[in-house]
């Protein structure tokens, strides 16, 4: 049997005027709170396989738009801390 | 990194100091390695892994192994009058790759986010790091406008206001003239539509 995960990736996207369904409107509004959350540099660190894979492709989009720019001092400086 | 062309003799410059600081790093002292890792940081996170990753966390932890194996792996780098960043930008993608492997995600989604894009090095006129990360930013770009070509228009306009211009889910419903719930759909429907073109969806 798929699972909502199953359906949500790989099934099919309807058209923009199809009236949605009450669980799609749940999924699309708790998406849209993670996008919320993302932009804002919340980003949370748990959430279905689901909505991680599609908040990724969201970001792949953002970077490739140069959306998204972070780079903590402390990751250049980790390598260090490792190593000595 | 600036976005600023760098004049040929700033290039030069820029690469002389790197290698005298790589030769240092060799010979022992890896903190030498600092201020070439702080340049790159950037552009390999910015245009390398990230764009080839989608999850911000995931690409800074394989930024910071990706910077670590550098100057642990430093000896075995071999100068040739180019700069280190496209050994850096390797090692990134190696990492990414591993990632890839490891996760469950869609294979044809994998393929899509880390396919290789050439980069010309032209060790005549020393392509620095900025050419090889702009370079590589339009390639990603073009993939993306590609994908967002195939979308219908009102999907494509979803992911155009909110996720490149970046405007609040109420100006988004404002400019397509539906609902803040009806916006919410629109947007997940196009990101799912996205992720099927980009090459997740089966």
């Amino acid at each position: 049997m798929a699972t909502q995960d199953d359906d949500t990736l790989t099934g099919s996207v309807p058209d923009p005027e199809a009236e949605p369904s009450s669980v799609e409107l749940a999924h699309a509004r708790r998406f849209a709170d993670l996008v919320d959350k993302t932009l804002t540099g919340r980003t949370p660190p748990a959430m279905s396989a689901d909505d991680r894979a599609l908040l990724e492709v969201a970001t792949v989009i953002r970077a490739s738009h140069g959306n998204v720019e972070l780079v903590p001092a402390a990751v250049v400086i980790a390598p260090f801390t490792v190593i000595r | 990194m600036a976005s600023e062309p760098a004049t040929a003799q700033e290039l030069e410059r820029e690469l002389e100091q790197e290698h005298r600081l790589v030769e240092e790093a060799q010979q022992g002292n890896l903190d030498a390695m600092r201020p070439v890792l702080e340049r790159y940081a950037a552009p390999l996170y910015g245009t390398v892994i990230l764009p080839r990753l989608g999850d911000p966390a995931f690409a800074e932890e394989v930024l910071r192994d990706t910077l670590a194996t550098a100057v642990e792996k430093i000896r075995r780098f071999t100068w040739q009058g180019k700069s280190i960043y496209p050994w850096l930008r390797q090692i990134a993608i190696n990492k990414v790759y591993d990632v890839h492997r490891q996760s469950k995600r869609s294979r044809r989604l994998a393929d899509a986010m880390v396919h290789e894009i050439p980069v010309e090095s032209d060790p005549a006129t020393h392509a620095d790091a900025q050419l090889i990360a702009d370079q590589e930013r339009r390639a990603h770009r073009a993939r993306i406008d590609q994908t967002m070509d195939q979308l219908q228009d009102r999907y494509r306009l979803a992911i155009e206001l909110r996720l490149v211009q970046e405007l609040s889910r109420e100006d988004c419903a404002q400019r397509l003239g539906v609902t803040i719930g009806t916006f919410d759909v629109l947007l997940f429907r196009a990101v799912r539509a996205f992720r099927k073109h980009f090459g997740g969806g089966t």
